[in-house]
């Protein structure tokens, strides 16, 4: 058998293992230690198993994953969430589908202080759906904006893709991190657009709520200045260079316990369950990385990556027709494939394409990102559909799908923006040294 | 059978309480190193210190994740399958991931021991990397009693009809 036939039946086995409802990093793991151990020889292959799982879980560059999971469950067990939906529910709350509009600018606060899509959906689902329920707000648009709005955990910093993407591809993490701004802003615009747009044509699917007079607003607005601290302080701290993305990482967990404590917003039992649901997360992440990394060594010495990559950097098409193809890929694989898992094992290859083709790097990144936060709300394997599924269970899946849709053009008329106007994410990097 | 869930979350506990606590490390010690080099007193040995504990905060974890159901799966299709179907699935793969950890925590253990032979320690602190090994093949020994608890449950499930 030639190795580029062991390695297409390799994937294939990926994508039936991935559907057996066996945790994604294991499936990747035992495959990738069969095939290596199958072309090689298994005593290679065990050999590889222990020392990639040793070099991944002892990565200091991994270990700024846990450090922003901690500084997320500190924020949303002290309320921060909660204060967050508060202040954008007063200011937007009395408009035609205001409620939708809040969640989102919520959504994009609480994205300043987590790295992940579905932490930030399961976190403000929360605390928004049961209130958008109770202004007869339709369900599909309630639930689908909740399941959008969080994927802009990981397009504004921290986030964990650019986190896993800046170790791939040997990126400064603090450039990446600034890189999402810009297009954040645009994403959470577009999104806004989608929401005002909807409710025009359908009114009944989000009714206005009561006004507020602009002292209730005024006072509001204290509910956002700790999240601006810390976002400043952490994310500033990586841009002037001043320390690493983990130790920004530890010092911003460090400061949302004290800022909970100074305000007592922190109990010991809320800390304990922060903890708790870090560690688990974190151990859940790591799991992909890890299993993906052992999966990806199979797949280099079979070499298919490469002529994958060669194959696509040689297509007679135009660098932006390429792009495109690369996008409509992650959109195709990101319908069947947990994201970070497709990530990890599809950037080694594409990057190399990508930069013989002259694109920068950074932008890359945040093309990674946006396509990732699709791959987060299409079916059937939508993640954040099922975590906001998981809190509001008595909204049917299709009916989230459904809901989620327009959100999706929204991020797609957002990558063609990136294409048109790459200066949207590299105007901010390109200010840090 | 009961005995053995028990057993298993039990030790899958234990193990997530040092776990959490070595991310509380991690963030304190990172904290500590950072004041401190303001005041040109960096604690020496920070960066190894933190990959240590970050190691021991995955492995530690894998267990108790695993009783919680907290790994990402994917259950689309194998819900679609009547009772009999998804317990005969979820034995196999339960077997499967039997199989790998078990492999992990033999091949820890060996690598550990190889690494304790050559001597092999950290550039500044010149700690030795093997107990850490040692602890993910602990870590991942616990893993197969929680796996070995689903697997029995499963083929339980399968047979009864």
């Amino acid at each position: 058998m030639s190795m580029t036939t062991i390695g297409i039946i390799g994937i294939l086995l990926l994508v039936v293992g991935l559907f057996s409802r066996m945790p994604v990093g294991f499936v990747m793991a035992i495959l990738g230690l069969a095939g290596f151990s199958y072309v090689v020889n298994f005593e290679a292959g065990l050999n590889l198993l222990a020392r990639d799982i040793w070099d991944t879980f002892s990565s200091y560059g991994l270990t700024v994953i846990p450090l922003f999971v901690f500084m997320g469950q500190v924020a949303y067990q002290s309320g921060i969430s909660r204060r967050l939906y508060h202040a954008a529910y007063v200011m937007l709350g009395n408009r035609p589908g205001g409620l939708a509009l809040a969640t989102i600018g919520a959504c994009a606060g609480f994205s300043t202080i987590s790295g992940s899509t579905n932490a930030t959906a399961a976190t403000m689902a929360t605390v928004t759906i049961p209130e958008m329920q109770r202004r007869r707000y339709d369900m599909g648009l309630a639930a689908g904006t909740v399941a959008a709005g969080g994927s802009l955990g990981i397009l504004i910093p921290p986030s964990v893709i650019f986190i896993v993407y800046g170790i791939i591809t040997e990126q400064s993490i603090g450039k990446l991190f600034a890189a999402g701004i810009l297009p954040g802003i645009l994403l959470c615009a577009l999104f806004f657009l989608t929401i005002l747009l909807r409710v025009r044509l359908n009114p009944a699917l989000a009714p206005p709520g009561p006004k507020t007079s602009l002292k209730r607003k005024m006072r509001s607005f204290a509910g956002i200045i700790e999240t601006l601290i810390l976002f400043v302080l952490v994310m500033g701290g990586i841009f002037l260079g001043f320390f690493t993305p983990t130790e920004a990482a530890a010092v911003g967990a460090f400061l949302t316990i004290v800022l909970a404590l100074l305000r007592r917003r922190l109990s010991w039992q809320g800390f304990v369950q922060s903890l708790r649901d870090t560690t688990r997360i974190s151990c859940m992440v790591m799991m992909i990385v890890t299993g993906a990394v052992i999966f990806g060594k199979f797949m280099a010495i079979t070499r298919v990556p490469f002529e994958l990559a060669g194959w696509v950097g040689s297509l007679p098409l135009p660098p932006y027709a390429i792009m495109g193809l690369i996008i409509l890929i992650y959109l195709f694989g990101g319908c069947f494939m947990d994201s970070l898992a497709m990530v990890m094992l599809t950037v080694p290859i594409f990057y190399p394409v990508v930069q013989a083709l002259g694109f920068d790097p950074i932008w890359f990144g945040v093309i990674i990102v946006l396509v990732t936060e699709m791959g987060v709300i299409t079916p059937p394997v939508g993640i954040n559909v099922y975590v906001v599924h998981g809190i509001a269970k008595d909204v049917p899946l299709e009916t989230i799908f459904r809901g989620v849709f327009p959100y999706l053009l929204a991020l797609l008329a957002c990558c063609i923006f990136l294409l048109l106007f790459p200066q949207l994410a590299l105007f901010l990097p390109g200010l840090i040294q | 059978m009961h005995h053995l869930k028990v057993t298993a979350g039990f030790f899958a506990r234990q193990l997530f309480g040092l776990a959490g606590a070595a991310i509380v490390a991690m963030m304190l010690l990172t904290c500590a190193d950072v004041m401190l080099r303001l005041f040109g007193h960096p604690i020496p040995g920070t960066y190894e210190l933190v990959s240590f504990f970050g190691a021991v905060a995955v492995a530690f974890a894998m267990a108790h994740t695993c009783v919680e159901k907290g790994h990402i799966a994917v259950s689309v299709l194998v819900q679609l399958l009547p009772r009999r179907g998804r317990e005969t699935v979820d034995a196999l793969t339960s077997a499967l991931s039997l199989l790998l950890f078990a492999l992990i925590a033999w091949r820890s253990v060996l690598y550990a021991e190889d690494l304790r032979r050559s001597g092999e320690v950290s550039l500044t602190l010149q700690l030795p990397f093997y107990p850490f090994i040692h602890g993910i093949g602990l870590a991942a020994a616990a893993v197969c009693l929680v796996l070995l608890a689903d697997l029995v449950r499963h083929l339980q499930g399968a047979f009864r009809g």
